[in-house]
């Protein structure tokens, strides 16, 4: 007998596994903005994250048999995602990223522009530039907890370390995101 | 407390050894804390979808380790009992030429001793042949057609 459904995207994962294509561009619409944005976060360039991305949901398709239904379906994605974005910076020497080119112009705030206006927008701005100074391992904690909303438990299970570590690891990248942050603001003074 | 909050009050002591400093850190981080809560993740290319859907019909699928291990067992099992019979032959170089010939010759005979017997089993009784045959035939078709189809164990693993 099959599992019980625990998850909203199991029907959509068993009909893709029989080789429904619209099952599986369902999985691919509801998570593609995820997936997409930690790529963004991780790389930092449009077409590197486009790239890994797409990859992402063909490895996910072709492995489709091992996914364990028991598993939440987007963080199964999201680490293959974290897994790929990880493999590319590691060959191309980028794991430090003071040197990567600016893209914080397309990495949008959920406020209204037209309510906190170009204040907000430059406060937002100079936010993502502090945030794309941070290694790695900071991004990719900072966006999943704060940017997705994911629990301590996700995001340990995405980066495939114990869940105790990740509050630390928050206050870390925190800490150091708001010493970047003041120092970009003593350098503009 | 938890190890986890031990290493976060080490960490803010660290940072900031007296009260009034502690504070201020925690308002600060609290105050970031707003801050990152108000970013969004970008929207992919609009035509993401479509991407990813032409990637999946055109791109196929690699093999899985269970097809892996399959051919390397089969490969295996069919090696090696080719090299069994041409070792159980005795000398490779001389009676491996021979086996095949007595082989050829055995094959021969059996075909024809097939052959004699299906056309003795004709002459004596060609209707139930027929219909045993037949029967023999579908129950195979039919089983060979349950085969191909995907069981839901399969799909559902």
């Amino acid at each position: 007998m099959a599992p019980e459904a625990t998850h909203p995207w199991v029907d959509d994962v068993r009909r893709a596994r029989r080789g429904d294509a619209d099952a599986f561009a369902a999985l691919v619409r509801s998570l593609q903005r995820q997936v997409y944005g930690l790529c963004m976060r991780l790389l930092r360039t449009d077409a590197e994250a486009a790239e890994v991305a797409q990859e992402t949901f063909l490895r996910a398709y072709q492995h489709l048999e091992r996914y364990d239904e028991t598993r939440p379906f987007d963080l199964w994605v999201l680490t293959i995602a974290r897994n790929l974005c990880l493999d590319l910076l590691r060959r191309r020497n980028k794991v430090k990223t003071e040197d990567v080119a600016d893209h914080t112009h397309a990495l949008p705030s959920q406020e209204p522009s037209l309510e906190e206006g170009a204040i907000a927008r430059q406060e937002r701005r100079s936010l993502e530039e502090a945030m794309a100074t941070l290694s790695v391992g900071d991004r990719e904690v900072l966006a999943l907890y704060y940017v997705q909303k994911r629990t301590t438990k996700e995001i340990a299970e995405v980066m495939n370390v114990a869940p105790g570590t990740i509050m630390a690891r928050l206050f870390r990248a925190r800490e150091k995101l708001r010493l970047r942050m003041t120092d970009a603001q003593k350098g503009a003074a | 407390m938890s190890p986890e909050d031990e290493t976060l009050q080490a960490m803010l002591l660290e940072l900031a050894p007296d009260d009034a400093a502690r504070a201020q850190l925690l308002e600060a981080h609290r105050q970031l804390e707003k801050d990152l809560l108000r970013l969004a993740d970008p929207a992919p290319p609009p035509d993401f979808l479509h991407q990813v859907m032409t990637r999946v019909a055109t791109e196929p699928a690699p093999m899985t380790r269970a097809d892996v291990r399959s051919a390397i067992v089969i490969i295996g099992v069919t090696v090696s009992l080719a090299v069994g019979a041409i070792l159980a032959g005795g000398d490779p170089s001389g009676t491996f030429g021979l086996l095949v010939a007595s082989l050829v010759l055995k094959l021969r005979e059996g075909v024809v001793a097939v052959g004699s017997g299906l056309s003795a089993l004709w002459t004596t009784a060609a209707m139930p042949t027929v219909v045993v045959l037949s029967a023999m035939l579908a129950a195979a078709l039919a089983a060979f057609r349950r085969a191909l189809q995907p069981s839901a164990a399969k799909v559902v693993s």
